[in-house]
């Protein structure tokens, strides 16, 4: 499990990792055979699965999260790859894993999605992962996707050099008063400024 | 209140800082907006999986569920697949 620091009363806080859809696919694409040879060997003889099993091993503890809208988008593609009974499978064994949180698409993340495809112009997907991801308190999205992985860190680093700002636009839109917004943009400035990329093998 | 003489003093000295920046009367109206937002997610987060009884291995009972369907992508595959349904 990550840590993430020590407070002046040695108090821990947990680190919270966002894992995208891919991921998710490839921890049910491990097969007792490749479990095997993992613990035998060091590896499952894919570098993706290796990534995918260190995460399976370590779920119950705590400490990983996937949002709604990445079980939605990886069910999706278990049905189209795979089959229906299977998508319903694969929902039911991520609903019931111990330590695994499931973040909400809250409205708050919709602003924020809007700041970020109209601020850095990228994919309207990205950017409500990414928007969920610093709402609920994520620290560190994991992912198979580059681009995904690219439009994180760019955002990172605008949000450390200038902060995050809601576009008056989008404050119009959601009809967001002055302090809803300021708050808005400080939690995701400090979320974004301190967010890291755990790039996994495709 | 208990909650606020038992965090850790980064935490005050960060409350305190986000009190005055965003113009809150105090760092008791601050806390109670951090704690008001930190409830809707874990509202949200609660909603998203009531009625579920967990256990600690699910994923893995059903360990190679998708095994052949990967096997079968080539590199990077799985990736453009899903992106693809919002290209």
């Amino acid at each position: 499990m990550e840590v993430g620091c020590f407070g002046s009363y040695g108090v821990v806080a947990m680190a919270l990792t966002f894992v995208d859809a891919n991921i998710l696919f490839k921890m049910f694409a491990v097969s007792r055979k490749r479990l095997e040879g993992y613990h035998e060997k060091g590896t499952s003889g894919s570098k993706a699965l290796d990534h995918a099993i260190d995460i399976l091993l370590n779920l119950y503890r705590g400490g990983y999260s996937t949002s709604e809208l990445a079980l939605l988008e990886a069910c999706g593609v278990v049905a189209r790859v795979g089959n229906i009974d299977k998508a319903t499978l694969f929902l039911r064994a991520v609903l019931e894993q111990e330590g695994f949180s499931i973040l909400g698409v809250t409205a708050l993340v919709y602003p924020l999605a809007y700041a970020f495809v109209l601020e850095y112009g990228i994919g309207a997907r990205d950017a409500l992962h990414l928007g969920v991801a610093t709402i609920s308190g994520v620290n560190r999205v994991a992912t198979s996707d580059i681009e995904f992985a690219d439009g994180v860190e760019k955002i990172g680093w605008g949000a450390r050099s200038r902060g995050i700002k809601i576009p008056r636009i989008v404050e119009a839109m959601y009809g967001l008063s002055g302090q809803e917004r300021h708050i808005l943009e400080n939690r995701a400035t400090s979320a974004l400024s301190k967010m890291e990329t755990e790039r996994a093998p495709p | 209140m208990k909650v606020w003489t038992t965090i850790d003093r980064d935490l005050k000295e960060e409350l305190a800082s986000l009190s005055k920046d965003m113009g809150f009367k105090g760092e008791t109206d601050c806390l109670r907006e951090a704690i008001r937002l930190g409830a809707e997610n874990l509202r949200a987060q609660r909603s998203l999986s009531a009625g579920l009884s967990k256990s600690r291995d699910s994923i893995l009972a059903v360990a190679g569920l998708l095994a052949e369907e990967y096997e079968r992508m080539k590199p990077r595959e799985l990736e453009l697949k899903t992106r693809a349904r919002w290209k």
